[in-house]
């Protein structure tokens, strides 16, 4: 958890957070970026609107992990969320535009860490949100912490050009 | 005359009666049951200390209020069910006895010694989400929460 807070060196080389850099905005699009300036005044309604609309990310339990995730004939994103992490919200809005984004070739899902220990334990969940990458019913990717968009894209690029 | 008017505005309208009931979240229940509204004295007592913790270490709330929000009812959340703030922004295989170890107990190790908050209540200025607020008030939290 730690390391996901400290300075990055640089985007490409480290999984360190990049929230921490302030140098990332000017040169990265992040995806949350550019509503910076209203979000101040609307982010109670933008919020809102965003609880209230059909999620993109579908939810997996611990009932339903092996057909969805571990057998999953494509490969699939996961995030793990808590009921009430705050961040875990941002990603959620990311995770959404890249179910979009990536529709047909990736699916992705949200699994709450808190109803399904199992999982969460298993896969060594310690901070909230994260975001795991499978191909093949392997985890060949994790993100952890708040991301730009562009980080978890490469992420996904990799897994599927691997 | 107005009763005409009447009977013609609602004339073959006929709408809601029939119409079956939006189902709102309807495969979400085990997260609805798992977000009770903490109490709004736990509440009350984080965003006082929220306030005064973001003054003293020189941070500031997140441009989205509606982090700030959710993680504020979070510690309230665990302040009620475990008697401490622990942290909402991760996962405890037991949390009575990780609230009391007290390491991540709202304000955390890290963020004492470092000022590193990754639930991102607490944002130093030159982070990129942090706004340049350290107020927010009860009604805040009540609107960018509201239809959680």
């Amino acid at each position: 958890m730690a390391s996901c807070v400290s300075p990055p060196p640089s985007l490409s080389s480290s999984p360190a957070l990049a929230l921490a850099n302030p140098n990332l905005s000017r040169s990265q699009h992040l995806s949350f970026q550019p509503r910076k300036g209203i979000r101040l005044h609307n982010s109670p309604a933008s919020l809102r609107v965003f609880c209230l609309r059909e999620p993109k990310a579908a939810v997996v339990t611990g009932k339903s992990w092996d057909k969805l995730i571990l057998n999953c004939d494509t490969p699939v994103l996961v995030e793990f969320h808590a009921s009430w992490c705050g961040p875990c919200r941002m990603v959620h809005r990311v995770i959404d535009e890249l179910a979009t984004d990536y529709a047909g070739k990736l699916k992705c899902f949200v699994l709450h860490a808190d109803n399904d220990l199992e999982i969460a334990e298993y896969y060594d969940v310690k901070a909230v949100p994260v975001v795991f990458l499978f191909k093949n019913g392997e985890r060949r990717e994790s993100v952890v912490g708040t991301m730009p968009k562009e980080f978890y894209v490469d992420a996904i690029e990799r897994v599927l050009t691997s | 005359m107005r009763s005409l008017q009447d009977s013609t505005s609602y004339g073959g309208v006929g709408i809601s009666s029939v119409a079956p009931p939006p189902r709102l979240r309807p495969r979400h229940s085990r997260v609805i049951v798992a977000e009770v509204e903490p109490s709004e004295k736990s509440v009350e007592i984080m965003r006082k200390f929220s306030e005064q913790y973001a003054r003293k270490s020189g941070t500031y709330f997140c441009v989205d209020k509606g982090v700030t929000s959710v993680v504020i009812k979070g510690l309230a959340d665990h302040k009620d069910s475990l008697g401490a703030p622990l942290c909402p922004c991760r996962h405890y295989d037991d949390k009575a006895a990780e609230a009391g170890q007290g390491f991540w107990n709202c304000p955390c190790v890290p963020m004492r010694e470092r000022k590193e908050c990754h639930c991102m209540l607490f944002l130093t200025p030159d982070n990129d989400f942090a706004g340049q607020e350290q107020t927010i008030s009860l009604e805040d939290i009540r609107e960018s929460t509201a239809n959680m």
